[in-house]
Parts: structure tokens; sequence; C-alpha cells
């Protein structure tokens, strides 16, 4: 065999071999899978953090069920509920703008920025769909009649934990109970509350939204100047996107 | 010989290939594994303890051990780093507990507020490059009284405080029952808590 055609079928070959991980995902809707890139956000709505850092390889993507939707709730337009924000490609909502007040030091704005990543799960439906547990961790904090019923994990890692808002404020919703053990994947509460609000009335007027999860990573951080380590949100959106994958392919 | 040039060419095609798959529109399925950042477990200066416990800089408290909730056959892990809690005597009379080996977690109430307090001494490190080496040092700290410094942030349902003491991070978040109470959304509330802090069985932590 001349050098040419070996050389051509071990091409082949390793075409073969590379075509297989650009396979495209599907979800069970038969619907492709796609996603903007870290720190794309939606025109004019901010200045987003383009990190492509899975904080937290391994992570079971937060919601129990694809197909779910990362994109964003502030500015979604259509709708909130519309058919337009139930679908491919995600979209990085991180470091959207926000009330002045709202900081971050992972967003290149700093103030007035959106601290998480909102997710919908695959229909608008209030106190339907099941969060899990993202990590092995426990209950770390649990305040169900709090503004945008928050739940957080610790995780076993010691190092990062994570926060759901807008979870049911129903006990029966919300089966994982503040200091209570967690498995990785564990139904931990449904996704309901909507804060600011229903009827978009009140000092959050401008924040009309729906039913969705925000997720946050906060992780303890060693700073180069020591005085300054502590404890800092991380943009989500790579690390959702990995996990997002993972439940496609059936391994969550 | 051959064996390798066939290879070097098989890979200059599959290159190209590669290149030219990349060349998609803006959103793709991802092929490439992200980075991901590593942690370290920090040494604690328990002399600093020792030395603030005497002066009076900070204060022992003899937590119930009931309420410490993650006990199994009666033991839990004995944090290896100081439980710093806020000195307040309506939290501390509540407090549950969760310890780990080189962390802890604990949750109560202030006067209707929910407090949490989070410590832990695995830190995750920064990599070369990352952008938030540099936002750290523009991020604004100020000081407590006792000269500790803090960073605070306001977000969707409360305020989150963080502050590094002995080469521990601790963070405080406090939340609310409305979003209009302005303890959640100014950091005043959240300072006053950690002006004062105990150290929860300074005897037992300390190696």
């Amino acid at each position: 065999m001349s050098l040419l055609s070996r050389s051509v079928l071990m091409a082949i070959g390793l075409i073969a071999a590379t075509t297989m991980s650009y396979a495209q995902l599907t979800d069970p809707n038969g619907a492709v899978f796609s996603f903007l890139p870290p720190g794309d956000l939606k025109p004019d709505t901010g200045r987003g953090s383009v990190d492509d850092t899975n904080y937290i390889p391994g992570m079971r993507f937060p919601i129990e069920e694809a197909p779910a939707y990362a994109n964003t709730q502030k500015f979604a337009g259509g709708g909130n509920c519309g058919m337009a924000n139930f679908r491919y490609p995600w979209r990085d909502d991180y470091c959207e703008r926000r009330p002045k007040k709202q900081t971050s030091s992972t967003c290149p704005a700093y103030s007035g920025v959106h601290q998480g990543q909102d997710i919908r799960a695959k229909t608008c439906e209030k106190d339907l769909h099941w969060a899990v547990a993202a990590v092995d961790g426990h209950v770390a904090f649990d305040n169900p009649q709090g503004p945008v019923s928050t739940l957080e994990i610790f995780s076993t890692s010691e190092h990062f934990k994570l926060r759901y808002l807008h979870m049911s404020d129903k006990d029966a919703d919300r089966p994982k109970k503040l200091n209570d053990p967690v498995a990785r994947g564990d139904q931990v509460g449904k996704v309901g509350k909507i804060a600011r609000t229903d009827d978009c009335g009140g000092i959050y007027s401008d924040f009309c939204t729906t039913t969705h999860l925000h997720f946050e990573i906060f992780t303890a951080v060693r700073a180069t100047n020591g005085a300054r380590t502590g404890w800092r949100r991380r943009p989500p959106y790579r690390t959702l996107v990995d996990a997002y994958e993972r439940l496609l392919k059936g391994q969550p | 010989m051959q064996r390798l040039v066939s290879a070097a060419i098989a890979i200059a095609i599959v290159g190209v290939f590669v290149s030219q798959s990349s060349a998609q529109p803006d959103a793709t399925p991802s092929i490439l594994l992200p980075r991901t950042p590593a942690t370290v477990t920090a040494e604690i200066d328990w002399r600093s303890v020792t030395v603030d416990l005497r002066s009076g800089r900070l204060t022992g408290y003899a937590l119930p051990p009931d309420a410490v909730k993650n006990m199994r056959d009666g033991v839990a892990p004995t944090p290896a780093l100081p439980v710093l809690l806020p000195a307040d005597t309506s939290l501390l009379r509540d407090i549950s507990l969760l310890y780990f080996p080189n962390s802890y977690a604990a949750s109560g109430r202030v006067e209707g507020v929910a407090v949490a307090v989070n410590g832990t001494r695995v830190l995750q490190t920064i990599a070369p490059g990352d952008p938030l080496e540099r936002a750290i040092e523009s991020e604004k700290w100020e000081t407590l009284s006792d000269g500790t410094p803090y960073h605070v942030t306001v977000g969707e349902g409360g305020v989150d405080l963080t502050f590094n003491r002995f080469g521990a991070a601790y963070l405080i978040s406090v939340e609310c029952r409305t979003l209009d109470d302005v303890r959640c959304n100014k950091p005043y509330f959240a300072v006053s808590l950690v002006q004062k802090m105990v150290i929860v069985n300074p005897g037992a932590t300390a190696p």
C-alpha cells in the first residue's frame, strides 16, 4: 500500500473518531441542543462574563428532566411563557443588567448585574418540574417563605455551595429540609415561586418573570492578595452546558 | 520512518478537517472540555486565634451538643478551622450546624431574618489569566471595627458578606421575608452581625 493511500486511510479513521464527538445532541422532543458562547448576552442587556471554566466538573444538571432552557427572564420578550423562550440556543444571562445595588466581581460591569443563570424547565407551569441536587452535599440553607424561596446545597467537597432561587414555597414540594443530606440527583424541590412578581407590580415593576430556576455557584477562592481570600459568585453558564450535555447523553 | 510520515500526513488532513468544522455558527454543541480550577487546603493560623482569644477580640462559646445536626452515632467531624458565628444571643440559642472535616455550615434566625454562615479552608485557586484575579483587586473592601477586612454584595434575595480570617474563608448570608426590608437590601445588618464574633468550642477545634 502506498504512503499516500495509507495516510488517507489513517485520516479517514481519525476523522470518523473525531466526528463522533461532534455528534449532535437531541433532547427528548427531538430538538437539537445548541448554545451561544459564555458571555454572549442578548444585545443591549449588559456585558457578559466570557468565562469558559467548568467550576464543578461532573455536576448534575439541576433540573431533573430535559428539555430545559437557559436564557434571559428579564429581557425575554414575546411573553415570558411564549414558545420563543422554550427553544435553543441557550443564552448566558449572568451579568445581565439589574439594579445598581447587585454586584459581582466576576462581571465586567461589577455593579448592576444579574448574579446567576436563569433556567426554564420544559414548560412554564409552576410547581411541576423537579429541581435536583446537582452535587452530593447537605441542605445548608432553606428559606421557603423568603422573597425568592431559596434553597442552598453545601457540597461535600467543602469549597462551594449552590444557590437555588424561585423554588416552590409549598412544604410538600420541598422534600429536602434544612440539614438533610442530599445525593447528586435527589429531588430537592419544585421550580415554582415567582418573585418580582406575578403581576409585575410593586417596587420591582421592571422585573416581570415567570416560572424558572435561578442558579448560582458560590466558591471559596484563595486570592493572590491573601487578605481578599473569600467567597465569590462564579459564572455558572459553562458548567451548566457541560451538565446538560451529559443529561442529554443519558449520563447525567 | 514511512509510518511516521503517513501518521504526520494523516494528522495534517485531520487538522484541516477539524479547523474547518470548528468554523461553525455561534450556537454549537461543545466538543472540548472546559477549563477546571484546582483547590488547596489552607493552613490555619491557630496562633492568631489564641492571641485574639486572650485579647478579647474573640470570645469562646460552648455550643450545646445537639446544635450539630449531622452526628452519626453521636459523632460528627471536628472542623479543622475556627468555627466563627455572629455573637447574637438569639441566633446562638437556636443555631443549627453541620460539621465537616475542613468546613462548617450554620443557619438560624435573628429578629426574623434568616442567617446562614459558611466557613471553609478548602479554597479554589485562581488560574493564571483568570479575570477574577484582577477583579478582586478592584473590589470594594471595607473594615470591621476590629480591623478585619470584608466584602459585601447585595443579591436578588438578600445580602452576602465575606471575609478571611486565620486563613479560612467565611460567608454570612441574610434573607428577610420581603424584598423591601432594608436589612436585606442594604449591607448594614449583615455588617452588624459580624462586628462581634464568637468562636465555637475553641479547645475542640484547635489542633
